[in-house]
């Protein structure tokens, strides 16, 4: 036994020593880098001035900065290894509304950025061509939670018209909730398959669109205030001891079904949209994604510019859906299980990653996930708003609709 | 005129002769195991249709005999079953030495035996139910070509399919099962639940519209079985796809245990013939028991049953004329149930329970009259009651707070929300009974120059379910959202009755040294009680078929002989509608006009606008099958081959179909009266509301069905491998199945646009659903018997070649749509390009058209028989001991992984 452990130990030491001799006597072989910049659709870049490209050398965590030409080439020599590729930059964004005659342009300043994580650079020349995307800053505009999950009652069963969503204004000034929708995906993340993967760098494809009514100036909310969004409007602790009451809720999605109540003290939002004409639960294992934004037009404008089809292999049938361009989202979040999760609903650069809700059912009844504050100015919380919902987002938390805390 | 009377003259002269010519025939039956004569052996004619029972002293006899090779068939319970040829002109006297069933003779059938011979059939006797160690019906028909094992659930409704690729409920419907000579008859039940749901636990046990449940059908009482896939005779009626004849068994046997088991199942069943006295006719009595449980860890899932008979046969004398009567006492008792482990689920109630007992007494009297123009009269009757008790009860926690309407009240109306926590329970006591009767004349024309019998007979069968119905109190519906529920009594629908005739006349031609053997006959059926609003009131339809068996001379080569026959066979073939279709419950609706659902309590309002519609369908005419087929087979030594082409066409079968109406209802804006200072629920005359306009739907029955079903079957038997004592059987078919509509179809996108659901309804030309299946499969199936060891095993090697179904291309656009308002607008070019009507227009992919495709899969099932002494028998089987099931792509390019899992069980038979 002492001598298999001695042979053991001396295999060991001897690998290391052979590691450690080829890092000591050569010098690690460079790279001559080339990066050619790929817009995404709609957007130029008339100066290149504005874009910087980082390479993060993962074992040394030293970065090299690119030099970029005007035509949008990044060149760097650097040592052969494993790199983060981190380019950002601005562009302008051409956007058209409407058709025909009445169509608009309308162009935006964006933020352009691409991340080419752990890439391998080997040989005396490497290049390479990273996507960017557009970059969406913080609108203001943030969701706080969701209750997607519903509850249980003490007698065990499924109690789920007490899920809501809340929405935040994380700015220090009062804004407009007039016209704001809101949408689930409708692709389901637990699913190997997106149908929508071909336009996922341009538009997310929604299963609903709420919206909140109004002119324009009708539901002011002022700064490091919210408003919430309930299925149904009522204290459900009266019904059901294990839920919340939600008799504060701002608004409620009131649909036309039999299997639904309509509080007459809570106004009902609207529903431009809705895959299926069944009542509308938000997903329960938190497989789904959701957006915030506003149309630039009116809503019936949004919907004719933005229609999509599925047609479906088995039937034949055409379903008509309707994708919110990526640069008009103003917050997104996925919501995934960890071992469920297989392919993304949104693009990552409105959400790099997916805030995990676990596999565990139990875990999520009467919980959300919410915000992490990011700090507190003057009294008013600031949530944390990176674009990556799992490190800005806790899961399975107690709710706290209108509570900032 | 005088040309034709003189021929009728001529016809009458001869057929004096050829009955002078006829003789009287008798024998006797022994047991060749001890010289013993056997009493109650059934002696048969088969190409006069003439039948003896011999007595106690073995003897029996038959008059109006005519000259020449007679073959006679005799069957007996516990012996073999043996054919035996008498040259009548030579001898007046025969005996036959019947053989006792078991393992040490010469040859033994443990499968089917393929018949083409008046209609395609398989053979099941004793021996083969013995080996395949059935816990159903179900189980038998894994013999059938093109079959595959599958090892059965009992915790489903188990519906028959005949020559198909896929599964519907037509053939099921349409498959006819005759127990005894008398039809059982599913017609009049109505056991369900209204609008329970998917997926509740109701699934897969209802069984109003597929037919017999063939778990019911217990096999420990049967002697044979007769599964009709071809052209049946006219004897047998309402039915379109299939006659199964079940033969019970009759005659004195020992006492026959028989104890099974599996993970799944334990089944015991004891039978037993005697009689009392020489004379005194023969008693058989079974008794059996089987407990199956989906789960072996899942006790709260079980289907028990028990079925049990008492039958009765004698023959005595009428008028000094030979009389066979048959009287038979049954009952089954099952007992479906599912239950939610009440430790999982807080102590409270969660349960599916099903009780269905049957009781019949029947029975049936033959008189021989042994004239040439009547040979035999025989007269069946039956009568059954059910008595059946469907119970769902849980505890209903709505998931928030939930309308419920008022049921049965038409009109505005107001009503009200669920409680936060109730119990909901609903019993559907149904009690189908159904009385049968039939009259049937045998005999033969004597200006026929050739062997013919005819049989010309009238049946009368009554169904109607005598239950209280479903009791149930709709406000507290099973399910939240389940709106339709409306309570009736069943009583009070009418009873179904069907009177059909028919006559058959069978005739065997020889032209030199061929034969021709040519069944044809007509029946009619017509319904009878049903109102004059019904097309079917006051019609008759009738249904020809015909058999046609062409049986060449039998050749030598190479020393061997060489036998061929040829058979054709084809008819029309009617099941009328069964209660269930014909009689729909009515269909209550209620639309929500104001949904005011306060935060206070007191001052919450539902207001509704209810209506009731008729889903009758009256223009329902019977599900009519056309069949066609063609077979061959060629025996060559000892080797056989059979192969049968057919061709079933039907397109009246039933199904439910769509219609929409448009109602017009007052939506009152909850939110336009606010709850502040209201003391009681508000006036519907404060409110802002909008007139709406809406397209809704219900189902009905149709006869827009349409299937055709195509394929071959074959068998190939090879002569037994003496060394390895093994024979060697290849069977299996080829099945192509389409599946259509043959009425225009009916599709309504559910979306919601701007607040309003989508408002259109597309009707198309033809189905979207059209697909052809296809399937192809063999058996190997290797047969080791040694006499010796008195011992068989079977070693089979299920192969399915492939599996495939494709969609057929149907209309990219609807003939039509409905508005809102209901009315019916042609669809336009133009149309296509309207944002809300493009919804309508189909598009078909190139996966859409692209065939379904399921590769090989495989698996070796091993069965095996050992006598051990007269007295015990074991038979033992492992399914899946092997399989090859490898995963694909399908279609759409996601892996599909199969798996198959071996299961095993054995059986102990007990003769004392």
């Amino acid at each position: 036994m002492n001598k298999l452990k001695l042979i053991f130990t001396l295999a060991i030491a001897s690998t290391f020593a052979l590691f450690s001799c080829s890092d000591s006597d050569d010098p690690i072989p460079t790279s001559n880098v080339t990066l050619t910049i790929q817009l995404p659709e709609g957007v130029t870049v008339s100066d290149y001035s504005s874009f910087k490209a980082d390479l993060l050398n993962q074992s040394t965590q030293q970065t090299v900065a690119g030099t970029i030409s005007d035509q949008g080439k990044v060149t760097a020599t650097v040592e052969q290894g494993v790199y983060d590729i981190t380019i950002t930059g601005k562009g302008t964004k051409t956007t058209t509304i409407g058709e025909g005659d009445e169509a608009t342009n309308l162009e935006q300043t964006v933020d352009l950025r691409s991340f080419s994580e752990n890439t391998s650079i080997s040989g005396d020349a490497f290049s390479l061509s990273p996507s960017l995307f557009i970059n969406i800053e913080s609108s203001g505009w943030v969701i706080k939670e969701i209750y997607f999950a519903g509850s249980k009652t003490p007698e065990g069963k499924s109690y789920y018209k007490d899920k809501y969503i809340e929405i935040y204004n994380n700015t220090d000034k009062a804004m407009y909730a007039d016209g704001l929708c809101f949408t689930e995906s409708n692709h389901t993340n637990s699913s190997s398959l997106n149908k929508w993967e071909n336009i996922l760098n341009e538009a997310y494809v929604a299963g609903f669109i709420f919206q909140i009514p109004g002119t324009g100036k009708e539901h002011p909310v002022q700064p490091g205030k919210s408003i919430v969004i309930a299925d149904v409007g009522i204290n459900h602790k009266a019904i059901n001891n294990n839920s919340i009451d939600l008799s504060t809720a701002d608004f409620e999605w009131y649909e036309e079904h039999k299997l639904d109540s309509d509080t007459p003290e809570v106004p009902n939002i609207d529903i431009p949209f809705k895959a299926s004409a069944t009542i509308t639960v938000l997903n329960i294992f938190g497989y789904k994604a959701y957006t915030i934004f506003k149309p630039s037009g009116t809503i019936k404008q949004f919907l004719a510019a933005n229609k999509v089809v599925y047609t479906h292999p088995n039937s034949g049938k055409q379903y008509t859906y309707y994708k919110v361009p990526n640069n008009l989202i103003l917050d997104a979040v996925e919501i995934g299980a960890e071992g469920a999760f297989n392919t993304k609903a949104v693009s990552p650069q409105l959400d790099l990653s997916y805030i995990n809700v676990g596999t565990d059912k139990t875990k999520k009844y009467s919980k959300v996930i919410r915000r992490k504050i990011d700090k507190n100015v003057n009294g008013r919380v600031i949530y944390k708003d990176t674009n990556d919902s799992a490190k800005d987002f806790e899961a399975n938390v107690d709710p706290k609709p209108h509570v900032f805390n | 005129m005088r040309r034709i009377a003189t021929t009728l003259i001529l016809i009458f002269i001869a057929s004096v002769i050829v009955s002078a010519q006829q003789l009287q025939v008798s024998g006797i039956i022994t047991n060749s195991h001890n010289n013993k004569p056997v009493p109650y052996a059934t002696i048969g004619i088969q190409k006069l249709n003439l039948w003896a029972i011999s007595d106690f002293r073995g003897k029996f006899s038959f008059s109006k005999i005519p000259m020449g090779i007679i073959e006679f068939e005799v069957r007996c319970l516990g012996f073999r079953t043996q054919t035996q040829k008498l040259n009548t002109e030579a001898n007046k006297f025969i005996v036959v030495a019947l053989q006792p069933e078991n393992l040490k003779l010469e040859t033994v059938t443990v499968t089917a035996t393929e018949k083409q011979e008046k209609g395609t059939k398989s053979l099941i006797n004793q021996q083969a139910m013995q080996h395949i160690q059935p816990a159903s019906f179900a189980d038998l028909l894994q013999l059938l070509p093109g079959n595959t094992s599958v090892s059965t659930k009992m915790s489903q409704v188990s519906s028959i399919q005949l020559r198909q690729a896929a599964t519907d409920n037509n053939t099921a419907l349409g498959t006819a099962f005759i127990i005894d000579g008398i039809p059982v008859s599913n017609n009049a039940n109505l056991q369900y639940i209204p609008n329970s749901g998917n997926n509740d636990k109701i699934r897969g046990r209802v069984n109003v519209t597929n037919g017999m449940d063939l778990r019911s059908i217990s096999t420990d009482d049967i002697e044979s079985v007769e599964i009709i896939r071809g052209v049946p005779s006219v004897a047998y009626g309402d039915l379109t796809s299939g006659a199964v004849i079940i033969k019970r068994k009759q005659g004195i046997s020992k006492h026959k245990f028989r104890i099974k088991s599996n993970l799944k199942q334990k089944l015991l069943a004891w039978s037993k013939g005697f009689t009392i006295s020489p004379n005194s006719g023969v008693f058989n009595f079974d008794l059996s028991y089987l407990n199956h449980t989906s789960d072996p860890s899942n006790p709260l899932e079980k289907y028990q049953r028990i079925n049990s008979s008492l039958r009765y046969s004698n023959n005595i004398s009428l008028f000094n004329k030979p009389l066979e009567i048959k009287t038979s006492a049954s009952t089954i008792f099952t007992i479906d149930k599912e239950k939610v482990d009440p430790e999982l689920n807080y102590n409270q109630p969660d349960y599916y329970k099903s009780d269905y007992t049957r009781n019949s007494l029947g029975g049936s009297a033959l008189l021989k009259i042994n004239k040439n123009w009547l040979q035999q009269i025989e007269l069946k009757l039956r009568g059954s009651i059910v008595n059946t008790k469907l119970v769902r009860e849980r505890i209903v926690r709505p998931v928030g707070p939930t309308p419920v309407p008022q049921v049965g009240v038409i009109g505005v109306h107001d009503s009200e929300y669920l409680p936060d926590v109730y119990l909901a329970q609903s019993v559907v006591d149904g009690a189908p009974a159904n009385l049968y009767s039939a009259l049937i004349f045998s005999g033969q024309f004597p200006f026929i120059p050739w062997i013919n019998t005819f049989k010309m007979g009238t049946e009368w069968s009554w169904d109607k379910n005598l239950g209280k119905g479903e009791q149930t109190d709709p406000s507290r519906p099973i399910f939240p959202g389940s709106w339709n529920v409306n309570p009736r009594n069943f009583s009070t629908i009418p009873s179904i009755q069907r009177l059909s005739n028919y006559f058959e006349e069978q005739i065997t031609i020889p032209i030199k040294k061929h034969q021709l053997k040519l069944q044809a006959g007509v029946r009619t059926i017509t319904p009878l009680n049903i109102s004059s609003k019904y097309y079917l009131s006051g019609k008759t339809f009738i249904d020809p078929r015909i058999n046609l068996t062409w049986k060449m001379p039998t050749l030598t080569i190479a020393n061997k002989p060489v036998s061929v026959n040829w058979h054709i066979g084809t008819g029309w073939h009617t099941k009328l509608p069964v209660i269930a279709q014909l009689y729909p419950n009515e269909i209550y609706r209620s639309i929500i006009q104001l949904n005011y659902y306060s935060q206070n309590p007191d001052l919450r309002r539902l207001n509704l606008y209810s209506y009731k519609k008729d889903p009758t369908n009256y223009d329902l005419k019977p599900a009519r099958n056309r069949k066609f087929e063609l077979g061959l087979r060629i025996k060559y030594n000892k080797a056989s081959l059979s192969i049968t082409a057919f061709d079933e066409y039907m397109s009246s079968g039933f199904t439910s179909r769509r219609t929409y109406h448009s109602v017009k209802y007052t939506d009152y804006i909850a939110g336009s009266v606010p709850s502040t200072g209201l003391t009681a629920p508000p006036a519907l005359s404060l409110f802002d509301y909008k007139v709406k306009q809406r397209l809704f739907n219900y189902s009905s029955t149709a006869n827009a069905a349409y299937m055709r079903k195509q394929g071959i079957e074959y068998t190939l038997k090879l002569p037994k491998w003496k060394a390895l004592h093994t024979t060697v059987t290849i069977n299996g078919a080829y099945f192509k199945t389409r599946y259509d509509n043959s009425l225009p179809v009916t599709y309504k996108p559910s979306q919601v646009i701007n607040n309003e659901p989508y408002p259109y309804v597309g009707i198309y030309s033809s189905s979207r659903s059209s697909k052809i299946y296809r399937h192809f499969n063999t058996r190997f199936l290797l047969e080791t018997h040694i006499p010796r060891l008195r011992m068989v095993a079977t070693t089979s090697l299920q192969s399915v070649w492939f599996k495939n179904h494709n969609n057929l291309k149907t209309d990219k656009f609807p003939i039509s749509y409905i508005d809102a308002a209901g009315v019916e607008h042609p669809f336009t070019s133009n149309d296509a390009n309207d944002l809300l009507l493009s919804y309508l227009v189909l598009k078909f992919p190139k996966q859409y058209l692209e065939p379904d495709k399921t590769p090989i899969s495989m698996s070796l099932n091993f069965k095996l028989t050992k006598e051990l002494g007269n007295q015990l028998s074991l038979a033992f089987y492992v399914h899946n001991l092997l399989d090859y099931n490898p995963s694909y792509k399908n279609k759409y390019g996601g892996t599909v992984y199969r798996t198959a899992s071996p299961s095993f069980g054995m059986e102990i038979n007990i003769k004392i």
